[in-house]
């Protein structure tokens, strides 16, 4: 079997504005019931303010966006973790998905990933998660969440790519650590979101 | 908590209890040797493990999405530990259910009851590992196999120490096992307290879920683990009174407020679980 490069996205968070239009796009596009989102936005805020003594206090707070869905992991404990083996890693294009008709719903991937990415949803009784719109790539066209987004804040495409274009890490203040499951996302980080504080 | 996990807890509470019954049922025979016949107390343990690891097994289908492809979940033996943990409880279930109809018939054999043994214990361990391989560093620790193996040896103590009155006539035997349940049981009540401290410890150094964890466990359910802890004291203290006195009355209250105690503990076992997840600083 030919093997193609890993995909993945890449989001800008100096772009991100919060608006959720991603979410709302991936929601429409699959259909999925309220408390499903496979894409999601997810604020970071924090700070404080000094006081001048004068009466005056200097706010020092910030907020930013993570836009997260599937991060199609290295080493996807959802795979390893899934006991039907209904979740599996593509070898074409290291996508990960689930077979529905496998599925039972136990729930165990949604314990398994720390991006809360495989999603249970109550009217089929299985989970499911984002595959990259891997019926809108059959057609040539783009994730859904990267044509909608207004600001063009999000990109997919082959990893290596994604890194050459754009650089990007995971290893941000409010990620994960990325050791845990070795994602394959890139994250452009805003301004006010340092690195991942270590333990 | 959700009706998932209180399901979950149903069924791992009732493994345990079911392992602890029948570790005391695979002992019988060699404590009750030349003394008297363990026949009927093996029998009475293996008819409370039973229906218990039956029920657990029943109670876990209400966590699924589709319970009728449950068969399906030991399909990924080789990676997932939940795979494994369904193969060795349903094993434990049968080779239990064998031993009790074995026993039914007449037939008193003992490698069935070890073998059973084994096999839950490896149903409790793989169950331990099942939890430390999510993203809860909650139940990422040592202290959940140690938690599980503590409630399996008090589910078992509780479970047996009101059959033994039941099944045994001689006194002198009677305060012989519950001396011994006794022993095991501030055994595992001491494991339990040297490994909470660790287990805070541990939660404090972890991460921002960790942590996250340890201020529920210290602040919102404080008085639930003051009351768990409470229970598994006072139960064991009301098996000490009935040690002493052979009271079935302070014998079966004692097992009700171990059992208590270990509910309570599972709750908050699910309660404060918390996962890692994005956002979290």
């Amino acid at each position: 079997m030919q093997q193609h490069a890993q995909l993945g996205f890449h989001v800008d968070m100096r772009a991100c504005i919060g608006c959720r239009t991603c979410v709302v796009a991936c929601k429409d596009r699959h259909d999925l019931p309220v408390g499903q989102n496979f894409r999601r936005v997810v604020e970071v805020e924090g700070g404080g303010y000094t006081e001048t003594g004068t009466g005056a206090v200097i706010p020092h707070v910030f907020a930013y966006y993570f836009s997260i869905s599937c991060n199609h992991c290295d080493h996807p404990r959802c795979v390893a973790n899934c006991p039907t083996g209904a979740l599996r890693k593509e070898p074409s294009d290291g996508v990960v998905c689930i077979d529905q008709a496998v599925c039972i719903g136990c729930r165990y991937c949604s314990w398994s990933c720390p991006y809360g990415a495989p999603q249970y949803s109550p009217n089929t009784g299985t989970t499911r998660k984002c595959d990259l719109c891997a019926d809108l790539r059959a057609e040539g066209q783009e994730p859904v969440c990267v044509t909608a987004c207004p600001m063009r804040a999000i990109h997919w495409g082959p990893v290596d790519e994604l890194k050459r274009r754009f650089g990007g890490t995971m290893d941000v203040a409010g990620l994960p650590n990325p050791s845990i499951t070795s994602p394959n996302g890139r994250y452009t980080p805003h301004r006010d979101a340092g690195r991942r504080p270590k333990p | 908590m959700n009706r998932e996990d209180l399901s979950l807890a149903a069924f791992t509470l009732l493994v345990q209890l079911a392992l602890g019954a029948v570790f005391a049922a695979a002992m019988l025979p060699i404590r009750l040797a030349g003394l008297a016949d363990p026949g009927p107390l093996v029998h009475r343990l293996l008819f409370a493990a039973a229906p218990a690891l039956l029920a657990g097994l029943g109670l876990s289908l209400f966590h699924l999405g589709r319970p009728g492809g449950a068969a399906r979940a030991v399909f990924n033996l080789r990676s997932s530990w939940l795979s494994r943990e369904v193969l060795f409880t349903a094993l434990f279930a049968g080779l239990t259910c064998t031993a009790a109809l074995l026993h039914l018939l007449g037939f008193h054999d003992d490698n069935v009851l070890w073998l059973a043994t084994i096999t839950g214990l490896a149903a409790v361990f793989t169950m331990a590992r099942l939890y430390q391989a999510t993203i809860r560093p909650a139940w990422s620790t040592l202290y959940t196999p140690v938690s599980f193996l503590v409630t399996a040896v008090l589910l078992g103590v509780a479970a047996a120490a009101p059959l033994v009155r039941f099944a045994l006539v001689d006194d002198g035997l009677v305060r012989m096992l519950l001396t011994d349940m006794l022993l095991t049981g501030a055994g595992a009540l001491a494991a339990l307290m040297v490994a909470l401290p660790l287990y805070a410890g541990a939660l404090s150094r972890e991460s921002a879920a960790s942590r996250e964890s340890l201020s529920l466990l210290t602040g919102r359910y404080a008085l639930v683990m003051a009351i768990r802890i409470a229970l598994a004291a006072a139960g064991m203290g009301l098996l000490v009174s009935g040690q002493a006195n052979l009271s079935l009355w302070a014998l079966g209250t004692g097992a009700a407020a171990l059992l208590a105690g270990e509910t309570l503990g599972r709750l908050l076992f699910f309660a404060t679980g918390v996962p890692s997840a994005v956002g979290q600083l």
